[in-house]
């Protein structure tokens, strides 16, 4: 289920998560408009991937370390979530190719695929939320529709964007889209 | 012009032998001219003569003080004594106060120093940025670690052992040569064995030292790399509530970083309690030197080697202490002086 929250640069969708992040009600808020139910487990396993991106310097296997991913899951992933790997990295089918990828230092990275990566963490991290801020930012149009893909393979996502994505949709999934103008003050009484 | 060219080997032998420069004096006084650690030496070179400068009035104080005792000593009039005591105390006065400033002096031009190094630093790395900006990670860590670290650890741990140690060795020559006066060379053929064990034992430490010297280095840069990975990425882990992994990331770094400062203190604690004791047993022998006449001492000249070894063990003690110290700072200095490499 994906609540996607859209508007312009500007209009404050980051702040508005921040501030939900901030006050412990980011679940409350997913749980009122989705009506999803969290069993009242608020402060914690919410994975996030917020604008603009943290500054890491060191190689893939650490960084993925720190989020307790072990990097051989790279082998083995399913078909969204490979998809959206081979647009960040070469395509990892050997121990070899993996070993190289690990060692890469995340700076090396250009910017689209460091989006792509720190989404790929996001995705991969055990968490009863994800919150993904901008992302198709500084990708090419060919891929957003594998990134869109890989995202749905998350049970619950908050994402944030410039568009709706209601046009990456099928008519079976249930997802909600919110204009974040349309966003008033009640919704955060809890 | 041929003609002169052919003959100039000949022209230059002639020079050579004339003027007596051999190829190895040349090459002494270029390895010395860019030798980073003299060069250091040389820009501090105001701290030390302010510093040393200091040490000689101590010296010449002292032996004013000595004089007042030996006057006190000999002297039977209770007017003398109370005059005696008074000028002894003006010259103690007068003493604390003009080492004192010319001590802050010698400091504060040290740290004037490395602000202007420090600026220096921070030009280079603005102007050489876009030719090195393929490699990032490297030069970043680096440069931080020496305006963070090795800046500070430089003078720490060279600049001001290097100006105490020039002063107080110009004080214990002096002090040296006034207690040979007294006791003659038998004062120092007793104390040779403790001098030789302090040799050896301080050549340990040193290269101990050394050693922790370029680990510590290493240890700070990957610290600050840890420490600014961990600030960046503390949201995200936040959210989750998992800060395990991150914390074990920074541990990792963080706990031989600390080691090697402890080692550091411990070691060079060690060396200035092993010369304390040694200052104890040379002060113990001298002491029995006096009682058993073995050096045929007069009465003043106890006093006044009583008053020259209670200023003279100090900077002995602190001299063999800074000299082991400057090891610790060995590698900082050298990192610093590849400022133009950044």
């Amino acid at each position: 289920m994906i609540l996607n929250i859209f508007g312009p640069s500007g209009s404050g969708k980051t702040t508005l998560i921040k501030d939900l992040l901030k006050s412990n009600n980011i679940k409350y808020f997913f749980e009122k408009i989705t009506k999803k139910d969290f069993n009242g487990q608020f402060n914690e396993n919410i994975s996030i991937s917020l604008m603009p991106l943290p500054l890491f310097r060191g190689d893939v296997k650490e960084f993925f370390y720190i989020f307790n991913i072990k990097v051989d899951i790279l082998l083995n992933l399913n078909y969204e979530l490979r998809n959206l790997s081979d647009s960040i990295f070469e395509k990892i089918d050997t121990q070899k190719k993996l070993e190289i990828v690990s060692s890469r230092n995340i700076e090396t990275f250009s910017a689209g695929e460091m989006r792509r990566l720190f989404l790929l963490k996001s995705l991969l991290v055990k968490s009863d939320l994800v919150i993904i801020d901008e992302p198709f930012s500084n990708s090419d149009k060919k891929i957003w529709n594998k990134i869109y893909s890989a995202i749905k393979t998350k049970s619950n996502a908050i994402v944030l964007s410039h568009q709706s994505l209601e046009k990456f949709s099928d008519e079976n999934e249930k997802n909600f889209y919110v204009n974040v103008s349309q966003i008033s003050d009640e919704i955060f009484i809890k | 012009m041929a003609i002169g060219r052919a003959y100039l080997p000949q022209i230059l032998y002639f020079i050579q032998r004339k003027f007596k420069i051999s190829l190895l004096m040349f090459k002494l006084f270029v390895y010395l001219k860019k030798n980073i650690f003299l060069n250091r030496i040389f820009s501090i070179k105001k701290s030390i003569i302010t510093y040393s400068l200091a040490s000689f009035f101590d010296i010449f104080i002292i032996l004013f003080i000595s004089d007042i005792f030996n006057k006190l000593t000999t002297g039977s009039s209770s007017t003398n004594i109370f005059y005696n005591v008074m000028v002894c105390m003006a010259f103690i006065a007068f003493r604390t106060i003009l080492v004192f400033l010319l001590r802050k002096y010698a400091f504060s031009r040290i740290f004037y120093k490395k602000i202007r190094d420090e600026k220096l630093l921070v030009d280079n790395f603005i102007k050489k940025r876009i030719n090195n900006i393929l490699n990032i990670e490297n030069d970043l860590n680096l440069f931080k670690e020496k305006l963070v670290n090795s800046s500070n650890l430089s003078v720490v741990n060279f600049d001001i052992p290097i100006v105490v140690v020039f002063s107080e060795l110009i004080f214990a020559i002096g002090g040296i040569i006034i207690l040979l006066k007294i006791f003659g060379l038998r004062l120092l053929l007793f104390n040779l064995p403790i001098f030789i064990l302090l040799l050896f034992f301080s050549k340990f430490v040193s290269k101990k030292l050394n050693i922790l010297g370029k680990n510590f280095l290493n240890y700070t840069e990957k610290r600050i790399n840890s420490i600014d990975n961990v600030s960046e990425i503390a949201l995200e882990l936040s959210a989750l509530n998992r800060t395990e992994n991150l914390l074990g990331y920074f541990q990792k770094v963080n706990e031989p970083f600390n080691k090697i400062l402890n080692e550091q203190i411990i070691t060079s604690n060690m060396m200035q309690i092993f010369t304390e004791s040694s200052s104890f047993i040379i002060i113990l022998i001298s002491l029995i030197c006096l009682v058993t006449n073995i050096t045929e001492t007069s009465l003043a000249n106890t006093a006044t080697s009583l008053a020259v070894l209670s200023r003279l063990v100090p900077s002995f003690t602190r001299s063999v202490s800074f000299i082991t110290q400057l090891q610790f700072g060995l590698p900082s200095v050298k990192r610093l002086s590849q400022m133009n490499k950044i």
